[in-house]
Protein backbone atom coordinates (compact mmCIF):
# COMPACT_ATOMS: atom_id res chain seq x y z
CA UNK A 1 0.00 0.00 0.00
CA UNK A 2 0.95 3.70 -0.82
CA UNK A 3 1.27 6.25 1.72
CA UNK A 4 -1.29 7.78 -0.24
CA UNK A 5 -3.51 5.18 0.21
CA UNK A 6 -2.38 4.55 4.08
CA UNK A 7 -3.48 8.27 4.79
CA UNK A 8 -7.04 7.81 2.56
CA UNK A 9 -7.15 4.82 4.70
CA UNK A 10 -6.76 6.27 8.08
CA UNK A 11 -8.95 9.17 6.38
CA UNK A 12 -12.11 6.60 6.61
CA UNK A 13 -11.22 5.21 10.01
CA UNK A 14 -11.32 8.73 11.72
CA UNK A 15 -14.67 9.50 9.99
CA UNK A 16 -16.21 6.05 10.84
CA UNK A 17 -15.21 6.60 14.42
CA UNK A 18 -16.92 9.90 14.53
CA UNK A 19 -20.04 9.17 12.87
CA UNK A 20 -20.53 6.60 15.17
CA UNK A 21 -19.62 9.01 18.13
CA UNK A 22 -22.70 11.26 16.86
CA UNK A 23 -20.48 13.81 14.58
CA UNK A 24 -21.32 15.32 11.58
CA UNK A 25 -18.11 14.87 9.29
CA UNK A 26 -17.20 16.90 6.24
CA UNK A 27 -13.93 14.65 4.55
CA UNK A 28 -11.64 17.57 2.67
CA UNK A 29 -14.00 20.73 2.83
CA UNK A 30 -14.42 23.41 0.33
CA UNK A 31 -13.53 26.69 1.29
CA UNK A 32 -16.80 27.70 1.46
CA UNK A 33 -18.12 24.86 4.14
CA UNK A 34 -15.54 25.91 6.27
CA UNK A 35 -16.16 28.76 9.19
CA UNK A 36 -14.10 31.40 8.70
CA UNK A 37 -11.05 30.98 10.93
CA UNK A 38 -10.06 27.87 8.77
CA UNK A 39 -10.71 28.97 5.55
CA UNK A 40 -6.71 29.57 5.57
CA UNK A 41 -6.01 25.54 6.30
CA UNK A 42 -7.34 23.09 4.33
CA UNK A 43 -8.13 20.33 6.86
CA UNK A 44 -8.40 16.55 5.76
CA UNK A 45 -11.60 16.35 7.95
CA UNK A 46 -13.66 18.39 10.11
CA UNK A 47 -16.30 17.05 12.59
CA UNK A 48 -18.94 18.83 14.12
CA UNK A 49 -21.56 18.11 17.33
CA UNK A 50 -23.10 20.22 19.62
CA UNK A 51 -20.51 18.61 22.68
CA UNK A 52 -17.11 20.23 20.47
CA UNK A 53 -15.69 20.19 16.78
CA UNK A 54 -12.57 18.71 15.77
CA UNK A 55 -10.27 19.32 12.99
CA UNK A 56 -8.21 16.56 11.62
CA UNK A 57 -5.16 16.44 9.89
CA UNK A 58 -4.13 13.08 8.51
CA UNK A 59 -0.41 13.50 7.05
CA UNK A 60 2.56 11.51 6.20
CA UNK A 61 5.39 12.74 8.84
CA UNK A 62 7.63 13.98 5.96
CA UNK A 63 4.74 15.98 4.62
CA UNK A 64 4.03 17.95 7.99
CA UNK A 65 4.57 21.64 7.55
CA UNK A 66 5.40 22.12 10.96
CA UNK A 67 4.52 25.93 10.70
CA UNK A 68 1.51 25.45 9.39
CA UNK A 69 0.92 22.78 12.32
CA UNK A 70 1.41 25.44 14.63
CA UNK A 71 -0.36 27.98 12.86
CA UNK A 72 -3.51 25.82 13.08
CA UNK A 73 -2.96 25.15 16.53
CA UNK A 74 -2.63 28.55 17.58
CA UNK A 75 -6.30 29.23 15.65
CA UNK A 76 -8.08 26.64 16.94
CA UNK A 77 -6.99 27.47 20.83
CA UNK A 78 -8.33 30.57 20.29
CA UNK A 79 -12.01 28.88 19.31
CA UNK A 80 -14.07 27.52 21.70
CA UNK A 81 -15.42 24.48 21.18
CA UNK A 82 -12.46 23.70 18.93
CA UNK A 83 -9.36 20.96 19.38
CA UNK A 84 -7.02 19.61 16.95
CA UNK A 85 -6.11 16.08 16.45
CA UNK A 86 -3.03 14.86 13.95
CA UNK A 87 -2.61 11.12 13.10
CA UNK A 88 1.02 10.93 11.74
CA UNK A 89 0.65 8.18 9.08
CA UNK A 90 3.75 6.02 8.05
CA UNK A 91 4.99 3.03 6.39
CA UNK A 92 6.40 0.71 8.87
CA UNK A 93 9.57 2.59 9.83
CA UNK A 94 12.61 0.74 11.18
CA UNK A 95 14.93 1.71 14.14
CA UNK A 96 17.14 4.83 13.67
CA UNK A 97 15.64 4.90 10.01
CA UNK A 98 14.25 8.50 9.67
CA UNK A 99 11.10 8.70 9.37
CA UNK A 100 10.46 12.61 8.46
CA UNK A 101 13.69 13.09 6.22
CA UNK A 102 13.43 12.77 2.19
CA UNK A 103 15.46 10.32 0.39
CA UNK A 104 18.76 12.09 -0.88
CA UNK A 105 18.87 13.90 -4.13
CA UNK A 106 20.43 13.15 -7.24
CA UNK A 107 23.17 15.80 -7.05
CA UNK A 108 23.81 14.16 -3.35
CA UNK A 109 24.18 10.69 -4.61
CA UNK A 110 26.02 11.48 -7.60
CA UNK A 111 28.17 13.68 -5.19
CA UNK A 112 28.69 10.37 -2.83
CA UNK A 113 29.99 8.06 -5.52
CA UNK A 114 32.37 10.74 -6.83
CA UNK A 115 33.88 11.25 -3.13
CA UNK A 116 33.97 7.79 -2.37
CA UNK A 117 36.01 6.87 -5.54
CA UNK A 118 38.05 9.61 -4.63
CA UNK A 119 38.56 8.28 -0.87
CA UNK A 120 39.07 5.07 -1.76
CA UNK A 121 42.24 6.24 -4.30
CA UNK A 122 43.45 7.81 -1.16
CA UNK A 123 43.76 4.26 1.22
CA UNK A 124 40.42 5.99 2.87
CA UNK A 125 38.55 2.47 2.57
CA UNK A 126 36.31 3.06 6.02
CA UNK A 127 34.88 6.59 4.53
CA UNK A 128 34.96 5.56 1.07
CA UNK A 129 32.64 2.62 1.73
CA UNK A 130 30.30 4.72 4.09
CA UNK A 131 29.89 7.22 1.12
CA UNK A 132 29.23 4.49 -1.18
CA UNK A 133 26.87 2.58 0.88
CA UNK A 134 25.10 5.73 1.78
CA UNK A 135 24.45 6.65 -1.86
CA UNK A 136 23.41 2.90 -2.77
CA UNK A 137 21.10 2.70 0.08
CA UNK A 138 19.16 5.77 -1.29
CA UNK A 139 18.79 4.28 -4.89
CA UNK A 140 17.87 0.57 -2.87
CA UNK A 141 15.31 2.85 -1.51
CA UNK A 142 14.29 4.95 -4.07
CA UNK A 143 13.56 1.46 -5.90
CA UNK A 144 11.49 0.52 -3.15
CA UNK A 145 8.98 3.22 -3.01
CA UNK A 146 7.57 1.72 -6.49
CA UNK A 147 8.56 -1.97 -5.94
CA UNK A 148 7.85 -2.18 -2.06
CA UNK A 149 6.82 1.21 -0.74
CA UNK A 150 6.37 -1.06 2.59
CA UNK A 151 9.88 -1.25 2.56
CA UNK A 152 11.04 2.29 1.81
CA UNK A 153 11.78 3.09 5.78
CA UNK A 154 12.83 -0.31 6.86
CA UNK A 155 16.12 -1.56 7.66
CA UNK A 156 18.99 -1.56 4.98
CA UNK A 157 19.68 -5.60 5.00
CA UNK A 158 15.72 -5.85 4.66
CA UNK A 159 15.43 -3.56 1.35
CA UNK A 160 18.50 -5.05 -0.26
CA UNK A 161 17.51 -8.52 0.29
CA UNK A 162 13.75 -7.78 -0.99
CA UNK A 163 15.25 -6.09 -4.28
CA UNK A 164 17.06 -8.90 -4.80
CA UNK A 165 14.74 -11.75 -3.99
CA UNK A 166 12.05 -9.75 -6.38
CA UNK A 167 14.46 -9.66 -9.25
CA UNK A 168 15.53 -6.47 -9.28
CA UNK A 169 18.94 -7.20 -8.48
CA UNK A 170 21.64 -9.41 -10.13
CA UNK A 171 22.68 -12.06 -7.96
CA UNK A 172 26.52 -10.46 -8.56
CA UNK A 173 25.71 -7.18 -8.07
CA UNK A 174 23.63 -8.46 -4.90
CA UNK A 175 26.58 -10.13 -3.42
CA UNK A 176 29.20 -7.03 -4.07
CA UNK A 177 26.22 -4.65 -2.18
CA UNK A 178 26.02 -6.86 0.46
CA UNK A 179 29.78 -6.84 1.07
CA UNK A 180 29.80 -3.39 0.84
CA UNK A 181 26.62 -3.25 3.53
CA UNK A 182 28.31 -5.63 5.61
CA UNK A 183 31.69 -3.73 5.85
CA UNK A 184 29.98 -0.42 6.57
CA UNK A 185 27.96 -1.93 8.67
CA UNK A 186 30.76 -3.16 11.15
CA UNK A 187 32.34 0.04 10.91
CA UNK A 188 29.67 2.67 11.65
CA UNK A 189 28.70 1.10 14.66
CA UNK A 190 32.29 1.11 16.28
CA UNK A 191 33.33 -2.66 14.88
CA UNK A 192 36.68 -4.21 13.23
CA UNK A 193 34.87 -5.45 9.94
CA UNK A 194 35.78 -9.46 9.67
CA UNK A 195 35.98 -8.98 5.82
CA UNK A 196 38.43 -7.32 3.43
CA UNK A 197 37.65 -3.93 2.41
CA UNK A 198 35.49 -3.51 -0.91
CA UNK A 199 36.61 -2.30 -3.88
CA UNK A 200 35.12 0.76 -4.53
CA UNK A 201 35.99 0.54 -8.19
CA UNK A 202 34.72 -2.48 -8.55
CA UNK A 203 31.10 -1.35 -7.03
CA UNK A 204 30.47 2.02 -8.24
CA UNK A 205 29.70 0.92 -11.81
CA UNK A 206 26.95 -1.22 -10.32
CA UNK A 207 25.58 1.14 -7.97
CA UNK A 208 25.34 3.78 -10.86
CA UNK A 209 23.68 1.46 -13.25
CA UNK A 210 20.70 0.54 -10.83
CA UNK A 211 20.67 4.71 -10.02
CA UNK A 212 19.63 4.96 -13.51
CA UNK A 213 17.56 2.10 -13.74
CA UNK A 214 15.62 3.49 -10.55
CA UNK B 1 11.76 19.32 27.60
CA UNK B 2 14.42 17.38 25.69
CA UNK B 3 16.15 13.37 26.34
CA UNK B 4 14.88 12.79 29.87
CA UNK B 5 17.17 11.06 31.95
CA UNK B 6 17.04 7.34 33.49
CA UNK B 7 16.06 6.84 37.00
CA UNK B 8 18.95 4.83 36.97
CA UNK B 9 21.07 7.56 35.72
CA UNK B 10 23.97 9.24 37.27
CA UNK B 11 23.75 11.98 40.18
CA UNK B 12 24.73 14.85 37.75
CA UNK B 13 22.70 14.15 35.04
CA UNK B 14 19.16 13.30 37.29
CA UNK B 15 20.19 16.34 39.16
CA UNK B 16 20.21 17.99 35.92
CA UNK B 17 17.57 16.77 34.71
CA UNK B 18 15.29 17.65 37.82
CA UNK B 19 16.40 20.79 37.72
CA UNK B 20 15.37 21.56 34.07
CA UNK B 21 11.95 20.23 34.98
CA UNK B 22 11.64 21.92 37.71
CA UNK B 23 12.69 25.03 35.82
CA UNK B 24 9.98 24.53 33.13
CA UNK B 25 7.36 23.59 35.38
CA UNK B 26 7.90 26.79 37.08
CA UNK B 27 7.62 28.61 34.00
CA UNK B 28 4.41 26.68 33.05
CA UNK B 29 2.63 26.98 36.17
CA UNK B 30 0.60 30.20 35.93
CA UNK B 31 -1.97 31.05 38.51
CA UNK B 32 -1.96 26.95 39.45
CA UNK B 33 -2.55 26.94 43.16
CA UNK B 34 -0.59 24.17 45.07
CA UNK B 35 -3.08 23.03 47.87
CA UNK B 36 -1.78 19.58 49.28
CA UNK B 37 -5.28 18.56 49.62
CA UNK B 38 -5.86 18.32 45.70
CA UNK B 39 -5.63 15.44 44.14
CA UNK B 40 -3.89 15.13 40.93
CA UNK B 41 -3.58 13.66 37.58
CA UNK B 42 -0.15 13.29 36.09
CA UNK B 43 0.20 12.87 32.22
CA UNK B 44 3.23 12.50 30.81
CA UNK B 45 3.69 11.63 27.19
CA UNK B 46 7.76 11.02 26.04
CA UNK B 47 7.85 11.24 22.27
CA UNK B 48 11.24 9.90 20.92
CA UNK B 49 13.32 9.99 18.17
CA UNK B 50 14.59 6.35 16.87
CA UNK B 51 14.98 5.15 19.87
CA UNK B 52 13.85 5.58 23.42
CA UNK B 53 16.23 7.09 26.24
CA UNK B 54 15.05 4.34 28.77
CA UNK B 55 12.10 2.11 30.12
CA UNK B 56 8.63 4.24 30.80
CA UNK B 57 8.73 3.71 34.21
CA UNK B 58 12.74 5.02 34.60
CA UNK B 59 11.55 7.87 32.68
CA UNK B 60 8.63 8.73 35.43
CA UNK B 61 10.22 8.37 38.67
CA UNK B 62 12.73 11.56 37.72
CA UNK B 63 9.45 13.48 36.89
CA UNK B 64 7.58 13.16 39.59
CA UNK B 65 10.42 13.21 42.14
CA UNK B 66 11.09 16.71 39.85
CA UNK B 67 7.63 18.07 40.26
CA UNK B 68 7.65 17.96 43.93
CA UNK B 69 7.24 21.44 45.71
CA UNK B 70 6.51 22.56 42.34
CA UNK B 71 3.21 21.16 40.87
CA UNK B 72 2.34 19.55 44.13
CA UNK B 73 3.62 19.48 47.80
CA UNK B 74 3.42 15.82 48.25
CA UNK B 75 3.44 12.54 45.89
CA UNK B 76 0.31 11.00 47.44
CA UNK B 77 -1.20 13.80 46.34
CA UNK B 78 -0.98 12.12 42.67
CA UNK B 79 -3.85 9.75 42.62
CA UNK B 80 -3.50 9.04 38.55
CA UNK B 81 -0.40 8.58 36.58
CA UNK B 82 -0.68 8.23 32.98
CA UNK B 83 2.14 7.92 30.82
CA UNK B 84 2.69 6.91 27.33
CA UNK B 85 5.97 6.94 24.91
CA UNK B 86 5.75 6.50 21.29
CA UNK B 87 8.27 7.22 18.69
CA UNK B 88 8.24 10.28 17.36
CA UNK B 89 5.81 11.21 14.08
CA UNK B 90 5.58 7.86 13.75
CA UNK B 91 1.87 5.91 13.06
CA UNK B 92 0.91 8.59 16.00
CA UNK B 93 -2.85 10.09 16.32
CA UNK B 94 -2.16 13.81 18.70
CA UNK B 95 -4.69 16.07 20.18
CA UNK B 96 -2.02 19.00 19.02
CA UNK B 97 -1.46 22.25 21.19
CA UNK B 98 0.73 24.98 19.82
CA UNK B 99 3.03 24.16 22.13
CA UNK B 100 3.19 19.96 21.29
CA UNK B 101 3.13 21.41 17.38
CA UNK B 102 6.47 23.02 18.41
CA UNK B 103 7.89 20.34 20.07
CA UNK B 104 6.93 17.68 17.25
CA UNK B 105 8.77 20.36 15.01
CA UNK B 106 12.49 20.27 16.61
CA UNK B 107 14.57 17.67 15.87
CA UNK B 108 14.81 16.36 19.47
CA UNK B 109 13.10 13.69 21.95
CA UNK B 110 10.92 15.61 24.09
CA UNK B 111 8.28 15.29 27.17
CA UNK B 112 5.18 16.89 27.60
CA UNK B 113 3.78 16.64 30.97
CA UNK B 114 0.72 17.86 32.38
CA UNK B 115 -1.40 17.96 36.16
CA UNK B 116 -4.76 18.38 36.46
CA UNK B 117 -7.08 18.29 39.55
CA UNK B 118 -8.93 14.51 39.04
CA UNK B 119 -12.44 14.01 38.17
CA UNK B 120 -12.47 10.46 36.78
CA UNK B 121 -11.03 7.37 37.91
CA UNK B 122 -7.90 7.01 34.69
CA UNK B 123 -7.11 3.46 34.92
CA UNK B 124 -11.00 3.22 34.12
CA UNK B 125 -11.56 5.39 31.19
Amino acid sequence: MTTAQLEQQKIEEIRAEFERNGFAILVRPSTRELPEFLRPFAPDLVATSPRGNVVVEVKASSDVDPDQMTRLAQVLEREPGWRLEVVFVNQPVAAEVPSDERLAPEEQVNRLLSSAESLFASGEVEAAAMLAWSAAETILRRSAQSAAPELERQSSARVLKHLYSIGLIETSVYEKLLLLMQFRNAVAHGFEPKMAAPSIPDVVPDIRRLQQAA
Amino acid sequence: MGTPVSAQGDGDAKRFWKKRIGDAAREARGDWSRSASDELVLRIAYFYIDAPAADLDNIVKPLQDALKGVAFEDDIQVVDLVASMRRKGVNVRVRMTAILAAAFAAGSDFVHVTVDRTSTIEVFR
